[in-house]
């Protein structure tokens, strides 16, 4: 949040990539055999985009968010990440050993950050979004979507440029899964983070996106991507959900995944 | 549920209820020990049972009192229990180490697993009179017979926890940039403390197994050794006292290691 760079603020208009991927391929080995994950997969997302990727199960959705993350190297191909990645998943992974706060510090602990700088960062962060309250009970005291949005604070924590969501609502309830996608977004975009979003739920990723990469059945290939234009312009998902053009994307991205996968 | 601070009537009669029921079960439970030790003490006093072979309540207490006045009780007590916790020490400890040895290094846990299966499937007290002659007549012989029985079980338990963490914590940590060792330390331990602690239960039982079938082996002192010893000169009393005695002991042990379990798991 707070950038102590003074000499190097000038105001640059040119989009910055702070995510390529060029023609990456990925081939698991396992005894059993090698299941070839991606193939020719290329994607870049600029600063400040949202980029949805959406894809039936096993199209390797997760593997290309590892990838980001540099968890995983590719078989083949480029990656440059320019920036701090954070990773959110589907479920919540809190440590149920541990307060919220100290769920949310666990970041700044690993990257030995000055944990008094971090504990007020978090503490501002759990303020803001309603949490403040909670900031000492465990996490089986909590709600799903609670529980969740500790998730998002402690990926904040470490202040990362980039944050990768990994089928983050799919395990809450729908009418939470939209508030929390709604709470979610809004909370991103205010921080000005970059956003990589995996999703099987096409509605969530219209109208959470700038962008959406649909892949194919595995090995995932980019089958089409979306640059994604309402008619209002910076609107929330909940309500971009209620816009015009909305159906037409849905009905298209649909198509794509049906011919890809009947079943889907 | 009923916002009302006060407590509803229905309510109260459903604690009443409860307590009422719990008193029933405690003073059963009582009720059941004084039975069984007056019929005991009855059924000697009117001959119905030999006391020289089944021993007599009023006769371990008078047999409790010879101990106690000559001090011998509480060095044969001291004597196993310290045996058992150096034991039960050893064998957490030692089980802990080559447990996160093993979670380390996946070549080694394949290589070592069958051995540990083997180990485990052994009745180790057949290896009492090996190790006697390799460690002597003593109390080594008797604190190795509780390492290692308890020490398998704790390797294999423990392993079991360390490596059922859930995946996704693991690669939590790892995109925040954690090398192993901090995730043995942030996750790996703590996320499987609940686990450990129960091997731990598991080892005291195992532990005073060790730590008698060590006595009975090699026996100078002990309650161990006193319940060898009543039987070869057939004096049944002292055999009953003392193993009246382990069992005290040993609840109190256990009961300690549930007390930790309560102090270290905050979060349930
Ligand atoms: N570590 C791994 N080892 C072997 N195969 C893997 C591994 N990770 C993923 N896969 C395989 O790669 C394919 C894509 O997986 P994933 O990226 O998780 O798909 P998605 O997230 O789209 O459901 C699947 O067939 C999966 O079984
Ligand atoms: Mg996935």
């Amino acid at each position: 949040m707070i950038d102590c760079q003074p000499e190097k603020r000038e105001v640059t208009y040119i989009l910055k990539d702070k995510v390529h991927l060029k023609n990456i391929t990925m081939v698991f080995q396992t005894r059993k055999g090698e299941t070839e994950a991606l193939r020719g997969v290329s994607l870049t997302v600029y600063q400040g985009e949202f980029v949805s990727i959406v894809g039936p199960s096993g199209s390797g959705k997760s593997t290309i968010l590892n990838i980001i993350a540099g968890l995983l190297s590719p078989s083949s191909g480029e990656v440059e990440v320019d920036g701090t990645v954070g990773y959110m998943f589907q479920r919540d992974c809190l440590f149920e050993w541990r307060t919220v706060i100290k769920n949310c510090l666990i970041g700044p602990e690993i990257q030995k950050q000055d944990l008094n700088l971090a504990r007020r960062n978090v503490e501002n962060l759990l303020k803001t979004y309603g949490l403040e309250d909670f900031m000492n009970y465990y996490p089986h005291q909590l709600s799903g979507g609670m529980r969740q949005r500790v998730a998002l604070i402690r990926t904040l924590a470490v202040n990362p440029d980039i944050v990768l969501l990994d089928e983050a609502f799919s395990a809450l309830d729908y009418q939470t899964r939209l508030t929390i996608a709604d709470e979610v977004w809004s909370i991103l975009r205010r921080e000005n983070k970059t956003a990589v979003i995996v999703t099987h739920d096409i509605a969530e990723a219209i109208s959470m996106s700038d962008r959406i990469a649909v892949l194919s059945r595995r090995p995932g290939e980019i089958k089409n991507i979306y640059d994604i234009e309402f008619t209002q312009k910076g609107n929330s998902p909940l309500q971009n959900r209620k816009d015009e053009r909305f159906r037409y994307y849905f009905e298209r991205i649909w198509e794509d995944l049906e011919i890809n996968d009947k079943k889907y | 549920m009923i916002k009302n601070t006060e407590i509803s009537w229905r309510r109260r009669e459903y604690l009443k209820d409860l307590r009422r029921h719990q008193i029933k079960v405690i003073s059963t439970q009582l009720l059941l020990i004084v039975a069984v030790f007056s019929l005991w003490e009855i059924a000697a006093d009117l001959r119905w049972i030999d006391p020289f072979v089944t021993s007599q309540p009023s006769r371990m207490v008078a047999t409790l009192r010879l101990l106690h006045a000559d001090g011998s009780l509480y060095v044969h007590i001291a004597t196993t229990i310290w045996e058992t916790f150096v034991g039960f020490m050893l064998g957490t400890v030692g089980g802990l180490i080559i447990a996160v040895v093993l979670w380390w290094s996946d070549f080694l846990f394949q290589v070592f697993e069958p051995y540990l299966v083997v180990l485990n499937a052994l009745p180790k007290v057949a290896l009492g009179p090996i190790l006697i002659v390799w460690l002597g007549n003593g109390q080594g012989a008797i604190i190795a017979m509780a390492l290692l029985i308890s020490i398998i079980v704790s390797i294999i338990t423990m392993l079991h926890g360390f490596r059922s963490v859930d995946e996704e914590k693991i690669k939590l940590l790892k995109s925040f940039g954690a090398n192993k060792f901090t995730i043995l330390r942030k996750v790996i331990l703590p996320a499987s403390l609940p686990n450990t602690i129960s091997a731990l239960k598991v080892n005291v039982g195992l532990s005073w197994v060790g730590v008698i079938m060590g006595e009975f082996l090699v026996s100078r002192a002990g309650l161990g050794y006193l319940i060898v010893y009543g039987s070869q000169v057939f004096k049944l009393d002292l055999v009953m006292t003392s193993v009246i005695i382990l069992i005290i002991a040993a609840t109190f042990m256990y009961l300690l290691v549930a007390y930790l379990e309560k102090k270290l798991i905050k979060w349930n």
